[in-house]
């Protein structure tokens, strides 16, 4: 279980276990409380997942639309199969304009379709300007959370990143300190770019424009200042109407961070004059996903990072344990259907209590579908030793053995060693009760 | 690479189904509410906001906020002429209109902003401005500060109530602005000024 080994190490140090459950707990509380504001968010929850089971239907349909309409407004349309032609298309581009500095704004499909290495293996900057992707760039991470890429770093940690690669005072964390230092930095790099990226949260087929929503400002400083905007995004980022627009807007922003709205929504509808504005409409595996029916719910995911938050393991094993370019439940699904061999064992990281399905805020039934994952993969690799699964069947059917295992286990709680090796793991056994139901039951009800 | 045709085929033929169609309550609310409301979702965003009784106020206003220094230098879109005539001599600002950049990277020199606004919905305090009516976009992320000013007849509850704006937005493109820019990145630390202005008010008049 890849995921339980790399857990084991972010939770070797428990402060930042417990930070970081709680830092993200109180992203969920905000959530919560955002929701309760809005006496209509169950109604829009329930409006934009089928808005979304639409679209994912009729897919088809508004791929097309979009594509003639936004070439209407202008844009230059490409279409990408996969990561690779992803990558190929953007440095094709770039070369034709002899363009070697980028800024890019958060795009989880541009981390998923690894942009950034390719990029740079091509000897082209490419600088993240989301103030946590570039603090993890700088590192050489990914990110850890979607909304929140840096969430697993503590402010002395960003202080030496900074200290190390932007000449800062390393004794400084003050956050706001090191926001400054990072916005001088980076309004360098932004005046230097001559091309921008961003993603994509919404594609409107009807208008063929897009929306990008950021709360630093950072995808609009970079697209106002360049002369080539290249956008990057998943088939499943569209929407049919501009009206409906208005129900993921009320859904996104209160979901990822408890905030009404992004500080920035922006409308993209006509490239700015002498600019040229490239969409990238991605497959990679999508189409695949589609035709599943058990997992295509998997693509109506808006990215707000709701499930993330309220999951009590991502919360406490930390982003990187998943691997996966999207962590959380979400990822979990997303993980596995993308490379079954690399992350078969995603879906078993997850308690399957269903919190991750009560926040979606376009009701995927995410732990569902990470049961049905299970079932699914446990033949694929052996995830768990398979003869455990027959012993717990033998003891759990026959009440001579079940006896024999509890007697079993009360002796091994008398092992002080087993006590030592817990303590070593940071475990603790829990207490045993002195009375086994069975034994309680009979004293207590005479039977 | 793949054209169209190739990329298309990979996907499953389209149900044909019915698009869902749904309608939400509107949200009838009284100008003063509006503004109640308004403003409440704006300072939460961080924003600082302003209530004027008339237009004619807004030169007077600005000139008394503290962001004003002496030889500042200040865009006033070109149209905002009352304002241009308006401000005390005695700041020695440097007033920039439209016709004074030629690039976009030019209003980097900038530490105020006034840029008059389309739309205002206060369901969420958000200032919708229309990215034809502003000739470098650049000039609302680069400055230090931005101040936007809002007619109140055209504040509306939510969205869908404010469907004749949405046509020139759908046209031209626009941006909907919340307060200034901010991140919470580092240790969830909320910090305004990321990239972006360090400061946005809202005038209302």
């Amino acid at each position: 279980m890849k995921h339980a080994k790399i857990a084991s190490n972010f939770i070797r140090i428990p402060e930042r276990v417990d930070w970081h459950n709680e830092a993200l707990y109180y992203v969920r509380l905000k959530r919560d409380f955002a929701v309760k504001r809005n006496e209509d968010f169950e109604k829009l929850r329930e409006i934009a997942s089928q808005i979304k089971d639409y679209v994912l239907d009729n897919i088809r349909i508004y791929i097309e639309k979009f594509y003639k309409n936004a070439q209407k407004n202008g844009f230059i349309v490409h279409f990408a199969k996969n990561a690779q032609q992803h990558n190929e298309i953007i440095y094709q581009i770039l070369k034709t304009k002899n363009i070697n500095t980028i800024v890019k704004s958060k795009s989880m499909l541009t981390e998923e379709c690894g942009l950034n290495s390719y990029l740079e293996e091509k000897g082209i900057e490419i600088i993240d300007t989301d103030l946590g992707e570039r603090i993890i760039q700088l590192r050489k991470e990914p990110p850890s959370h979607i909304v929140l890429p840096a969430i697993h770093l503590k402010r002395k940690e960003v202080a030496e990143t900074f200290s190390k690669y932007l000449s800062s005072d390393p004794d400084n964390s003050n956050p706001e300190y090191l926001t400054s230092v990072a916005r001088k930095h980076l309004r360098k790099k932004f005046l230097e770019a001559q091309a921008s990226i961003t993603g994509v949260n919404f594609a409107i087929a009807e208008t063929g424009g897009f929306v990008v929503c950021t709360n630093e400002g950072n995808a609009d400083l970079g697209t106002s200042l360049t002369p080539v905007h290249i956008a990057s995004m998943g088939v499943e980022k569209l929407i049919p109407e501009f009206k409906d627009l208005f129900i993921f807007l009320r859904l996104l922003a209160p979901s990822a961070t408890g905030q009404a709205i992004t500080s920035y929504t922006t409308i993209y509808q006509k490239p700015m004059l002498n600019q040229e504005l490239h969409i990238i409409i991605v497959d990679n595996h999508r189409s695949e996903k589609l035709k599943s029916p058990r997992y295509k719910n998997s693509l109506k995911c808006i990215r707000c990072g709701a499930c993330l938050n309220t999951c009590p393991v991502y919360r406490r094993s930390g982003g990187h344990s998943y691997r996966y370019t999207i962590p959380g439940p979400i990822g979990s699904i997303l993980g596995p259907l993308f490379n079954k061999s690399e992350y078969y064992d995603l879906p078993f990281a997850s308690t399957l209590c269903g919190s991750c399905s009560n926040v979606c805020p376009v009701k995927v039934n995410i732990h569902e579908q990470l049961l049905y994952l299970r079932s699914d993969l446990h033949k694929y690799k052996d995830y768990a030793p398979q003869f455990l699964f027959s012993l717990a069947y033998k003891f759990l059917s026959n009440s001579i053995y079940y006896n024999l295992f509890i007697k079993f286990i009360k002796f091994l709680y008398k092992i002080p060693l087993i006590k030592f090796f817990l303590k070593q793991h940071n475990r603790k056994l829990p207490e045993l009760p002195k009375k086994t139901f069975r034994e309680y039951y009979k004293e207590n009800f005479h039977v | 690479m793949s054209n169209y045709e190739d990329f298309i085929m990979s996907f499953p033929l389209p149900k044909n189904s019915e698009k869902p169609q749904y309608e939400l309550d509107p949200k009838k609310k009284s100008k003063k509410e509006l503004i109640e409301e308004f403003s409440k979702f704006w300072e939460l965003a961080g924003g600082k906001f302003i209530l004027l009784k008339q237009k004619a106020m807004i030169p007077h206003t600005l000139s008394k906020l503290s962001i004003f220094k002496e030889n500042s230098n200040v865009y006033i879109q070109s149209h905002l002429k009352f304002i241009i005539h308006n401000l005390p001599k005695q700041m020695k600002l440097k007033i920039y209109t439209d016709s004074d950049f030629y690039y976009p990277d030019e209003p980097q020199i900038l530490q105020i902003a006034i840029v008059e606004s389309q739309l205002g919905l206060s369901e969420n305090g958000s200032i919708g401005i229309e990215m034809n009516t502003i000739s470098y976009r650049s000039i609302l992320f680069l400055t230090e500060h931005l101040i936007l000013l809002l007619n109140k007849k055209n504040l509306y509850s939510q969205f869908e109530s404010a469907l004749s704006r949405w046509k020139n937005f759908i046209k031209n493109g626009g941006y909907l602005i919340s307060g200034p820019s901010k991140t919470a990145d580092i240790e969830q630390s909320l910090v305004i000024g990321a990239h972006g202005p360090k400061s946005c008010t809202a005038i209302i008049y």
